[in-house]
């Protein structure tokens, strides 16, 4: 994003009266506050730039509907302190799937029960197959798969309602 | 059970101090896809198998090798099985202390055969000198942060002479040695191999990771490595805690995780 579109996007927040504006996209992030008299702007821009005007292109117009992207951002916030994250034992990679032939284990929105394999995390040739302890809906899964993951990771966010 | 040294441990035929003796109960298939895999869904269908159980086949016709690989195996030929064990004392996070125990069981099976050119090639393949004769492959079971299973699927290329081009590298004991050897009798020094490795693990044995390392193959010999798509010249100097191939790149050490590093 050069200064020319960060500008652009300053007086269009400024005009739309919401009080902050967040956008994050894969190495892209900018925040811009206009709750007090100053506005300002924070935003870390890693090195990847030839990418990065295209992005700033598509989050444009997506930051037109930001009153209530918002308080939907918010809301969802607020409900996730329900839900219990399934989490990794180890650090590894993980699988959603047996074989890339094969189906994802769960997929948003299935109910799953204590003793349901979720997924796969492998460790140096290690495969382990990762039961969930506890029981309801899938309602996001947070890392893709053949990534890498750490110990303690959260890999699922249940709601156990 | 403290008190035993290393040794002795290693030299007692008397098995009666283990805690577990691996292959109490033997289950031989005729034929199956994979041991591994009929043991994984015996167990979620709640077979109750008690640890040490060991499923031996025949013929497996789809057995699973490196990278999912199907590993061609004629049928009767070769020692095909998967063991299980109950390894909820170790933190999954240490589970590269398994493979470990299970490498050293098997180059101690293999040994009095097979002398000092045996090595674990880092991290689950057992070679003399340049062939690869076997493998393991460890499938775990967890219940959210629990170990509940470990089921270690290996293959010891026994008396098999024909290997198709895909594995140039495989050798068999009969190939290496120009002699037939009794699969049953390898299985039942195998079970007594890794029911003491497995002890020795319980009790977190010092000497098993030292002994792994003396194992390695290529172990402080300057050798060339594929690191991405570059050719690099470096010398293996350790496994790290988690399992890591530690290698030095003229004074620079790097870990490497599995498909990060490959052997030329």
């Amino acid at each position: 994003m050069d200064i020319k579109q960060i500008q652009d996007l300053i007086k269009f927040v400024a005009k739309s009266g919401v009080n902050e504006v967040a956008i994050e996209e894969k190495d892209f992030k900018i925040t811009i506050k206009t709750n007090q008299e100053p506005t300002y702007v924070t935003a870390s821009i890693p090195a990847a730039a030839p990418v990065i005007p295209q992005q700033a292109a598509v989050s444009a117009p997506i930051a037109a509907p930001t009153p209530t992207v918002d308080t939907a951002t918010a809301k969802s916030a607020d409900d996730s302190s329900k839900y219990i994250a399934i989490k990794s034992p180890m650090i590894g990679t993980f699988y959603r799937s047996a074989s890339p032939d094969k189906p994802s284990y769960v997929n948003v929105g299935d109910e799953v029960k204590p003793g349901q394999v979720v997924c796969i995390v492998e460790a140096m040739k290690l495969f382990n197959e990762i039961e969930t302890e506890i029981s309801g809906k899938i309602v996001k899964v947070l890392v893709d798969n053949a990534q890498p993951v750490e110990y303690d990771q959260p890999l699922f966010l249940v709601d156990p309602s | 059970m403290n008190s035993f040294s290393f040794n002795a441990t290693k030299t007692l035929q008397s098995n009666t101090f283990l805690g577990l003796i691996v292959g109490e109960n033997i289950i031989t298939l005729q034929r199956v896809s994979s041991t591994n895999d009929y043991l994984k869904s015996n167990l979620s269908n709640s077979t109750p198998y008690s640890e040490g159980t060991v499923i031996m086949a025949v013929e497996q016709y789809a057995g699973k090798g490196q990278a999912g690989n199907v590993w061609r195996s004629e049928p009767g030929k070769n020692l095909t099985c998967s063991i299980l064990l109950n390894p909820g004392f170790l933190s999954p996070k240490d589970q590269f202390n398994l493979n470990i125990a299970v490498s050293l069981a098997i180059i101690d099976t293999l040994r009095p055969i097979l002398g000092g050119d045996l090595r674990i090639k880092w991290p689950n393949d057992i070679y003399f000198l340049d062939k690869k004769i076997g493998g393991i492959l460890i499938e775990n079971i967890l219940r959210g942060m629990t170990w509940k299973h470990a089921i270690i699927g290996l293959a010891i290329n026994v008396n098999q002479t024909d290997f198709d081009n895909h594995h140039a590298k495989a050798s068999s004991l009969k190939q290496l040695l120009g002699r037939d050897f009794d699969i049953n009798e390898l299985l039942s020094s195998l079970c007594l191999q890794l029911s003491i490795e497995y002890e020795l693990l319980k009790h977190g044995n010092a000497e098993q990771r030292p002994r792994y390392k003396r194992d390695l193959y290529r172990l402080g010999q300057r050798a060339n490595f594929m690191v991405g798509d570059q050719c690099k010249n470096g010398t293996v100097l350790d496994i790290s805690r988690e399992g890591k191939l530690v290698v030095d790149f003229d004074g620079q050490l790097t870990e490497f995780g599995i498909k990060e590093i490959a052997f030329l």
